[in-house]
């Protein structure tokens, strides 16, 4: 992870030169690869999608403006790819049991529930209260405005609510 | 299950980070081919780019050779000519009952005419020994009111009403009457194309041109074909088209500038040749080619290519005419004519001026006897 200021200088000189693109994808190569993998059922598409995602950026790099970190950037790229794969069909990761998780049936149904949800609904459950990211980056990530970031949360809410209870 | 209960369970549900390292190799040659790739279509790019430049360039040269060789001729500027002024006497005579176009029949001693009426045309002749007016049958349809052209050539009178053309045997008086079909070139959609111009260059083959259109048409007498030809430059069909020493010369206009353009038919290739820096709305040809542009009267020798202002006093809008031996530059002005008699031959210019008290619309100017010129006056405003 690359502190602020040293992200902004280097991606200033990665503009002029773009052999230092090569410190912001070392950089950020395995939070992006987690966020993927969390989504994608298989190595090989994971792998596929973090590349594609390094590339765009490196291929966009002079239009970034610095309106959020690089790291939101570079997952927003990584959702629109992996909304345009679950476009084409592509069935994505179910949140699966990890070790450390309580063990009961009701966070099984919750899982189960989550799983159940529209895209992106599904998407701000997970960045804002599993992956503990900020409603800033949620925003910019899911590319909507603050207003509708927390009526897209309520959203959510609501329907995961009538999901555990129909389930329950 | 209320909002805060939901969240806090949610809460405690985790996600497994998953080390990047063991994949590391494959994301990076995943990284570099799609890097090779936008390299190699960047390069396919700018190939592509130097490929097209290079054929723009090489069309923009064809283009420019093509035109500037084949279209356009280049004319030089060449010393003014300061003719010997002189004054000489014309006799003016008013002739009533005579409409607009007409053309003067020397041999016949007869004024050709055409009267429109009602958005109908005919042909008309005015006997100056008898004084009388003749109309010869049938009418034209002529909506547009237009007044068309009319030439004398050989035993023909040929006359342009509407989107009629009528060719009158001067000794019979017998017309025959031909109807145009619709306009091949047009500049835009309309429901006529009267005819604006007509140049006969032997008995059977008439050069024609039409309003709102982008072509010359040649009607063959004898067999009643007509063939059009689109004018190359964008330039409307010409307002006047003359013939001297074997070449046939046109004025007209350039649609895309609006500006006037002259230059010279060539009948053989169907195309035109522009006189470049030579802006003239009138033409006349007498030994030479001359050209009326800003109210100053120009010679212009098309072998050479060199243009040379004649230094005339003109005043206001001019009507340029000539015959055999002379130039005539007739203008109008506060109830003023004015005639400037060119003799380029010796250089000589005679001029003429004379008050016009209640004159008719249409005039015959006298050198003793003999009758130089008849007009009509409203082609002086």
């Amino acid at each position: 992870m690359l502190l602020k200021d040293e992200e902004r200088k280097i991606i200033n000189e990665a503009k002029v030169d773009p052999l230092k693109f090569d410190l912001i994808y070392r950089g950020y190569l395995q939070e992006v690869f987690n966020f993927v993998r969390m989504r994608v059922r298989d190595v090989n598409t994971a792998e596929d999608i973090t590349a594609e995602v390094f590339f765009k950026a490196f291929k966009h790099l002079k239009s970034f403006r610095f309106e959020a970190s690089f790291l939101t950037y570079l997952l927003r790229i990584a959702l629109n790819e992996l909304f345009s794969l679950y476009r084409k069909k592509y069935k994505f990761q179910t949140i699966k049991e990890v070790s450390g998780e309580p063990d009961s049936d009701d966070f099984n149904e919750l899982r189960v529930a989550i799983n159940k949800l529209p895209q992106k609904e599904r998407e701000i459950i997970m960045m804002y209260f599993i992956e503990n990211r900020s409603m800033d980056e949620v925003r910019f990530i899911l590319n909507i405005s603050k207003t509708s970031s927390y009526r897209l949360l309520k959203k959510a809410l609501d329907m995961l609510k009538r999901e555990v209870e129909k389930d329950g | 299950m209320d909002d805060k209960k939901l969240i806090e369970k949610i809460k405690k549900l985790k996600q497994e980070d998953i080390d990047v390292t063991p994949y590391e190799s494959e994301i990076r040659v995943r990284f570099n081919k799609l890097m090779e790739k936008e390299k190699i279509r960047k390069t396919n790019l700018k190939r592509l780019a130097i490929v097209f430049a290079s054929i723009t360039l090489v069309f923009m040269i064809t283009l420019h050779f093509i035109i500037g060789e084949s279209f356009v001729l280049e004319f030089k500027e060449g010393k003014e000519i300061i003719p010997e002024e002189k004054a000489f006497s014309l006799s003016i005579e008013s002739v009533p009952d005579v409409g607009s176009p007409l053309t003067y029949d020397k041999e016949l001693n007869v004024i050709w005419f055409v009267e429109n009426k009602n958005g109908r045309s005919i042909v008309c002749y005015y006997d100056l020994a008898k004084k009388t007016v003749n109309a010869l049958l049938p009418y034209s349809n002529n909506p547009s009111g237009t007044d068309g052209d009319i030439k004398i050539f050989g035993k023909n009178v040929y006359v342009g009403l509407g989107d009629c053309f009528e060719i009158v045997n001067r000794f019979s008086r017998e017309p025959s009457i031909v109807e145009l079909g619709d306009e091949r070139f047009p500049i835009r959609k309309e429901a006529f194309f009267p005819i604006k111009n007509i140049l006969p260059i032997t008995d059977d083959l008439i050069l024609i041109s039409r309003v709102y259109s982008s072509s010359i048409s040649t009607f063959n007498s004898y067999s009643l074909k007509i063939n059009e030809w689109q004018l190359p430059m964008r330039i409307l069909s010409p307002d006047k088209m003359i013939k001297g020493n074997d070449k046939i010369f046109f004025a007209s206009e350039d649609i895309n500038k609006g500006n006037s353009v002259i230059g010279e038919i060539s009948l053989s290739e169907k195309t035109i040749k522009v006189y470049r820096n030579i802006n003239a709305s009138q033409i006349a040809f007498s030994q030479s080619l001359f050209a009326v542009s800003n109210n100053d009267l120009y010679k212009i020798d098309p072998e050479m290519r060199v243009y040379q202002k004649i230094k005339l006093k003109m005043i206001g809008a001019s009507c340029l005419m000539a015959d055999n031996k002379f130039i005539y530059i007739v203008s109008l002005s506060n109830g003023e004519i004015f005639v400037n008699k060119y003799d380029s031959q010796n250089n000589m210019v005679y001029t003429f001026s004379q008050k016009l008290k209640e004159i008719g619309e249409t005039v015959i100017l006298k050198e003793g006897e003999d009758i130089v010129l008849v007009l009509n006056i409203s082609a002086l405003y």
